[in-house]
């Protein structure tokens, strides 16, 4: 209900036993006149005249004066003191109170939303400086951070350094990341009680600068909104390589249930091993091994062997066995026509985004304005190792009559310089790939005069 | 002859990175990461420059330059203040104290080796 004033609730009661003003005027003894200056709130009412309009109007002077806030009223002028250019009227606030009284509730609430705010933030800064945990937590994240900047800053621009002194700010990086990660958790835990610092056991831990467990040299994979399952991409899973186990139990293992602590998780996690079901009964394991040798591992070629869409191959490709040295490990990077990242299985060699775009150079990007075609592609990353690259990009949906149709596209890639290199590619035109230059993110890519690029490096002094 | 500066830092990847930077630059560092002993590794080193932290196990880096600058063989020794402490009225605090010239952290190399050159010119 909005509030109503003293004057204003005097008005409603009157009019609602049906008195004129000139008669309650005449029996609590004011003019009639003087009534109706309190009944547009413009004259205070109180003492002997509020008992005898209760008595007159048949409620108690509490009842009658109960909507009377006086604290918002003291809200008004607190905030017109403050803000004195304003010249509000408030020798008028009774009666823009009483007036516009739904008008008056929305102020009141927006002055006390910013009061909380202020005292928020004022809290928040205090804690900020006195704490003393926060002030040091902070601290030492400037400090991981200066460490991390300045050690990475040497790498990128200072490109000959000898092996051991390189292997050793690769892992100064290393360790101040992590600190930084740590602390970054410290910090959240401190404002959110409900946070835990915790360390995810299913994340696989670098060990000597590599990735351990069975992930061969991924050095991490994604889906985007499903941290957690982001290791399971690319991962080979003989339970889902055939038929006999139904998917649904394979995943209501521990060994994937660690990864759904969200429904989103799991409903992700659903989608990638149904997905993968499927790839592997339509292109067995050993068949594709076999085949995909002869043909050097060239996805465009086995999707016409196969008579298989492209992105079913690269799916293929990218969930192969780890633990055969003579066949090459494949990333894979899956996006919308946003650049949203759906799938991400990352090498060493070439980083990938984790949610959406990056370096605009990229084929993938480029395959979205090429639907249907190939692009097969060498790729000399400015922080990685060069890669061969297949890119393709395919129509979702076709129902949304007017609009042109919503796109996905992949990209499967593998370090350069593998056997599979011998041999040439159907999308690989007049015998020599396309070479293409490229960085991760503008932010962090020093290459210059690159014509691409849409933001400056963020290391440029 | 190369320049002499010494790093006053307790965190060694900082050290690491900024000796490195240093080093190219031809000079000659020499390292303390105690705030307690700072004093007398200057008075041992006799730097052309100080690298200075702010936040140093067992004695701050205000404390220090106010030391050194009551002290007549350092009194006109450079010191760069580096600290993860970037507001004004650190500043403010450093500059009294008697620092020659302060960045805050994370600093750009860039700008850390260009301030250092600067303070050596001045001084020489």
């Amino acid at each position: 209900m909005a509030l109503q004033l003293i004057g204003t609730r005097v008005r409603l009661l009157r009019r609602a036993l049906k008195m004129k003003q000139s008669d309650l005027a005449q029996s609590v003894g004011i003019s009639a006149s003087y009534l109706n200056l309190i009944e547009h709130n413009k004259r205070p009412v109180a003492g002997k005249l509020l008992l005898a309009l209760a008595a007159e109007l048949d409620v108690t002077a509490e009842d009658l004066a109960r909507n009377a806030d006086t604290n918002m009223l003291e809200r008004f002028h607190q905030t017109a003191r403050r803000i004195p250019s304003a010249a509000a009227e408030l020798e008028r606030i009774n009666e823009f109170i009483g007036r516009f009284p739904g008008w008056a509730e929305l102020l009141d609430d927006q002055i006390r939303k910013t009061e909380t705010q202020a005292d928020t933030l004022a809290s928040l800064s205090d804690q900020f400086h006195h704490d003393p945990v926060l002030r040091d937590t902070l601290h030492i994240m400037l400090t991981n951070i200066t460490a991390i900047r300045s050690t990475a800053e040497i790498l990128v621009l200072h490109g000959a350094l000898e092996a051991e002194q390189r292997a050793r700010f690769d892992a100064n990086i290393f360790q101040e990341s992590k600190r930084l990660a740590r602390k970054a958790e410290e910090l959240l835990a401190a404002f959110d009680p409900d946070v835990t610092v915790t360390s995810n056991p299913a994340m696989p831990q670098k060990v000597d600068g590599k990735a351990a467990g069975n992930l061969g040299d991924i050095q991490s994979a994604g889906m985007q909104d499903t941290s957690n399952l982001a290791y399971l991409v690319g991962r080979f899973v003989p339970a889902l390589e055939t038929g006999e186990i139904p998917v649904s139990d394979i995943i209501a293992e521990t060994e994937f249930t660690t990864f759904t602590d969200t429904p989103t998780a799991a409903k992700h996690l659903e989608s990638w091993a149904g997905r993968y079901r499927k790839v592997a009964l339509a292109l067995p394991l050993d068949d594709i091994i076999e085949t995909a040798e002869r043909h050097h591992f060239d996805p465009f070629t086995l999707a016409e062997q196969y008579q298989q869409d492209v992105p079913t191959v690269f799916f293929r490709l990218a969930h192969l066995p780890t633990d055969k040295p003579e066949m090459p490990q494949f990333g894979l990077l899956e996006i919308d026509n946003s650049a949203g990242v759906l799938l991400r299985k990352e090498l060493r060699a070439l980083r990938l985004p984790t949610r959406s775009g990056a370096c605009p150079r990229w084929p993938i990007y480029r395959a979205l304005s090429r639907p249907q075609q190939g692009i097969m592609a060498r790729l000399n990353p400015i922080d990685g190792l060069p890669c061969i690259s297949y890119s393709y990009a395919w129509q979702t949906q076709h129902h949304l009559t007017g609009l042109p149709p919503l796109m996905r596209a992949m990209m499967l890639y593998r370090e350069a310089g593998s056997l599979a290199d011998k041999a040439g590619s159907r999308a690989q035109t007049a015998g020599t790939p396309l070479e293409i230059e490229v960085g991760f993110h503008c932010a962090i890519c020093a290459r210059t005069n690159c014509g691409d690029r849409r933001e400056a490096y963020a290391l440029t002094s | 002859m190369a320049a002499k500066i010494l790093i006053v830092e307790d965190e060694p990847h900082i050290v690491e990175a900024v000796r490195f930077l240093f080093q190219r630059e031809g000079w000659e560092c020499t390292v303390e990461a105690d705030g307690a002993l700072a004093v007398d590794t200057v008075s041992s080193s006799d730097p052309d420059l100080i690298i200075l932290d702010h936040m140093l196990p067992n004695k701050s880096g205000i404390d220090i330059v106010k030391e050194l600058r009551q002290r007549e063989s350092s009194r006109d020794v450079p010191i760069l203040m580096l600290t993860a402490k970037g507001q004004a009225r650190d500043r403010q605090m450093a500059q009294l104290a008697g620092v020659s010239s302060f960045m805050t952290k994370p600093f750009a190399n860039g700008e850390l080796v260009e301030e250092a050159r600067h303070l050596l010119a001045d001084k020489a």
